[in-house]
């Protein structure tokens, strides 16, 4: 979601404006006369080849839809051209390049802003050539991109309509009030001289700003005049009375006439819908407000009244494609860096705001938005204008999957413990079971269910949904292996956190949902319901507040650390005061899992870096690790999962042994021996080829220790 | 006389303390910007008839400002929070939408 430049820096203020603005088109090259350009473009075309095999960015293979947003002439063009790429699951790469006219119907420019998948994405420069006719069907763009060190890419696409979004308004009103949408411009006298007369109706505002609008029939809400309302009230209004009301993202907004707002009249209207998870698809005005009270003198109070309302509704509308106040730009997380528009003439600034006051600003005030807020509801990504829109991914996460009708993968999220319920502040590792359910042999990447190789999304009930960010993003040279009709291959990931923090740690229930890619297939797991118990104490409560951090989720990752020396006290600190709780354990083998090394770390010295190596310390690590791994491996074995416990308990034995605490080993793999063997979760023991391996692994440590302890013995005689 | 005091942008569960001339005239606690209306508390308050000092104290934020105003051409005074600073606008008229 950054800006782009060539140089890899981010835009700043001045520069994102710049390349915001529109350049003047100039009259030797204006096309007058010309059937426009501008509008939506859709699919590549040009061969009879299926979608999938059409030119597309490496890594976003194959593409599932593609769409650009050519913007040069027609109402108020901002010169820019935008596309958006739509791979399968969740890929989408979406650009913005400024344009400027190089001949006739052709364009050029750089590609300044990117989002989504860039890195697959290395274009900078884009050459547009429009292809136009009075026949909308004949009308088709060809844009050849370039730059980024990669060869050219040429995509021809198709008209598809003159508009850029599309958009459905409906405007109810409280019973004795009326929606009116309309205004006649010039019936105010304080208005721009050039401003033509005309009945303007608010969806043609929007459809000035490149939105295809449809509206619904108007309703009447049964509330008696003089109704005074809050926004919750107007928000279960909505819900009731509003006809295309759906817990989702959509192109719709609801706007109600109402009389006054509870909080009095100083209020004139407002996006009250923040509300829930699906944000602004509810708007208000209040027509008994302010808004009503033209100034003493006005030369025409019943049109400045008009004017007003019409106002407030085209503000709060602009609210809800998601336009903050025009000396608000800079608040908040603006989409691009961008600059403050104290004085603009657009819906979304104060008429009384400005330098002069009302008067000035409806005198030069022409209904419509301003440039870099056209630019926006034009060519912002989606997500960020459309009604409705939570975060990222929530809500339709796996719909775009390629998930062929008859699979030949299964991919399976599980943990071995009766019922998915963990305790406060356990972390939770899931289990990850791919299969070929097919009759031939698959070639699969070593990798494919390493955390950086999955998509997995976490959402807690009633909040977005999350991408999983894990912690280690390796690059390495791809391995592939085949696997058989019927065999599995296993996998392991702490869902709890990662990169973009804790997904999975409140009290509450989770479904988390993971895809492998397989070729080009997207083998996508059911969802898995899981439940995080609340906190049994007011201790427990305060600490999670500590634990719940980056720095512990990494350790606890990687299994520990002695760098981390903070993170490192307060999992001691969980030791010791909460030494019956699921933590503890992963505490402990995270404290005792360094110290069966010599730790080797960079330090910064006068000389520059140097190595230093603290030798192991198998004693304090036993002490650590034991009471987790061998006294309560059961447990162990269930909050680590069978496959970490595993290979985390083998790993510690192999270390114990190679630093001389070989007995200590022997009785650590013989704990993971027996509790495996014994441990039947959901019927489905453990694979008798792994305890065998377990086995193995034993007899080395043991045939290992054999010649020491004769050693020792040569030594006492 | 009377003058409107807005508190707009910039406020996040701050308190705001405001003195006229020296002598606390507004308080309030946990004061938050509602952003889509710009809106996070309105006062109005007695003013001499003419020019008087306007001091606007966010502790919480560590911000202190003095406005020197005239209540006759400034009877609207719109306090934001915008990097750290408290600005002032006087604008022809205090509604919200």
């Amino acid at each position: 979601m950054e800006p782009y430049d060539e140089g890899q820096a981010l835009l700043n203020v001045e520069e994102a404006d710049a390349e915001a603005r529109p350049a003047p088109v100039t009259e030797a090259l204006s096309t007058a006369g010309l059937a426009p350009a501008s509008g939506l473009y859709a699919r590549p075309i040009g061969s009879n080849l299926p979608i999938a095999l059409e030119p597309a960015p490496n890594g976003i293979r194959p593409i599932r839809k593609e769409q650009i947003r050519l913007d040069v002439d027609g109402r108020y063009p901002q010169l820019a051209v935008s596309g958006t790429i739509s791979g399968y699951l969740i890929q989408r790469i979406h650009w913005i390049a400024r344009l400027r006219k190089i001949g006739p119907s052709r364009w050029a420019g750089a590609i300044w802003y990117k989002d989504g998948a860039t890195a697959s994405f290395p274009y900078t420069m884009v050459d547009v050539k429009a292809t136009r006719s009075q026949f909308p069907s004949s009308r088709s763009v060809k844009i050849v991109f370039s730059g980024g060190g990669v060869p050219n890419r040429t995509v021809t696409y198709r008209f598809s309509s003159s508009y850029f979004r599309t958009v459905n308004f409906e405007f109810d009103f409280q019973q004795g009030e009326v929606a009116d949408t309309a205004i006649d411009t010039c019936a105010h006298p304080t208005r721009p001289a050039s401003l033509p007369c005309e009945n303007l109706f608010i969806p043609t505002v929007f459809r000035r700003a490149g939105c295809q609008v449809s509206t619904n029939p108007s309703s009447q809400i049964p509330a008696p005049p003089g109704t005074t309302w809050s926004d919750m009230e107007m928000h279960d209004a909505m819900q009731v009375h509003w006809s295309r009301n759906v817990s989702k993202a959509q192109w719709a907004m609801w706007v109600f006439y109402a009389s006054m707002h509870e909080s009095g009249a100083g209020l004139g209207g407002i996006m009250f819908d923040d509300i829930g998870p699906n944000h602004r698809q509810g708007t208000a005005l209040f027509v008994d407000s302010f808004i009503a009270n033209p100034p003493a003198n006005d030369p025409n109070p019943a049109a400045w009244i008009d004017r007003m309302r019409f106002w407030t509704a085209i503000h709060e509308m602009g609210h809800a494609f998601n336009l903050a106040h025009s000396w608000q730009k800079t608040l908040g997380t603006p989409w691009i860096p961008t600059a403050d528009e104290p004085e603009a003439r657009s819906p979304m600034n104060y008429p009384y705001y400005v330098a002069g006051g009302q008067a000035s600003f409806f005198s030069t005030f022409e209904y419509r938005f301003s440039d870099r807020e056209l630019l926006f509801l034009r060519h912002a990504p989606e997500r960020f204008v459309q009604m409705g829109n939570a975060a990222w991914f929530d809500h339709h996460g796996f719909e775009e999957a390629s998930v062929p009708e008859e699979p030949t993968m299964t991919l399976e999220l599980r943990v071995n413990r009766e019922q998915a319920r963990y305790e406060f502040m356990e972390p939770v590792w899931l289990e990850l079971k791919l299969t070929n359910i097919g009759d031939q042999p698959r070639l699969v990447e070593s990798d494919v269910l390493d955390a950086d190789s999955l998509t997995v999304i976490v959402k807690k009930q009633g909040k977005d949904a999350r991408q999983l960010v894990p912690f280690r993003q390796k690059c390495i040279a791809p391995e592939r292996k085949a696997l058989l009709p019927g065999e599995p291959m296993y996998g392991t990931v702490l869902a709890s956190a990662g990169l973009n923090g804790w997904d999975v740690a409140e009290p509450g229930t989770y479904v988390i949902q993971a895809a492998a890619r397989v070729g080009d297939e997207d083998v996508v797991s059911e969802p898995f319901v899981l439940r995080i118990a609340p906190p049994i104490s007011r201790d427990e409560e305060y600490s999670a507040g500590d634990l719940f951090t980056q720095d512990t989720a990494r350790v606890l990752v990687f299994g520990g650390s002695r760098h981390f020396e903070e993170t490192n006290d307060l999992l001691h600190e969980v030791v010791e005061r909460f030494p019956e709780r699921r933590i503890a354990l992963h505490a402990r083998v995270a404290l005792g899992n360094p110290l069966t090394i010599d730790y080797k770390e960079i330090v910064a010295t006068a000389d520059g870096l140097d190595l230093e190596v603290t030798p192991a310390k198998p004693d304090e690590a036993v002490e650590l690790i034991e009471p987790a791994l061998v006294d309560e491996a059961d447990a162990a074995a269930e909050s680590l999962g069978h496959i970490r416990y595993r290979t985390v308990a083998t790993r510690i034995a192999r270390r114990l042994a190679a630093a001389g605490a070989e007995a200590e080993a022997e009785k650590t793999i013989d704990s993971v021996i027996d509790t495996l063997d014994d441990r039947i979760p959901d019927d489905r023991p453990v694979k008798p080829d792994v305890i065998e391996e377990l086995k193995e692994v034993r007899e080395t440590l043991v045939t290992r220790r054999k010649p020491r302890t004769k050693t020792k013995v040569k030594a006492k005689a | 006389m009377l003058i409107n005091v807005a508190l707009q942008d910039g406020f996040e569960g701050d308190d705001v303390l405001i003195r006229v001339d020296g002598n606390e005239a507004y308080r309030g606690e946990d004061v938050t910007t509602r952003t889509q209306i710009s809106h996070a508390a309105d006062a109005q308050l007695e003013v001499p008839d003419g020019p008087f000092m306007l001091e606007v104290d966010v502790p919480t934020q560590e911000a202190r400002e003095t406005f020197q105003l005239d209540p006759r051409s400034q009877p609207n005074v719109a306090i934001s929070l915008r990097d750290g600073q408290l600005v002032a606008a006087y604008p022809e008229h205090l509604g919200y939408a």
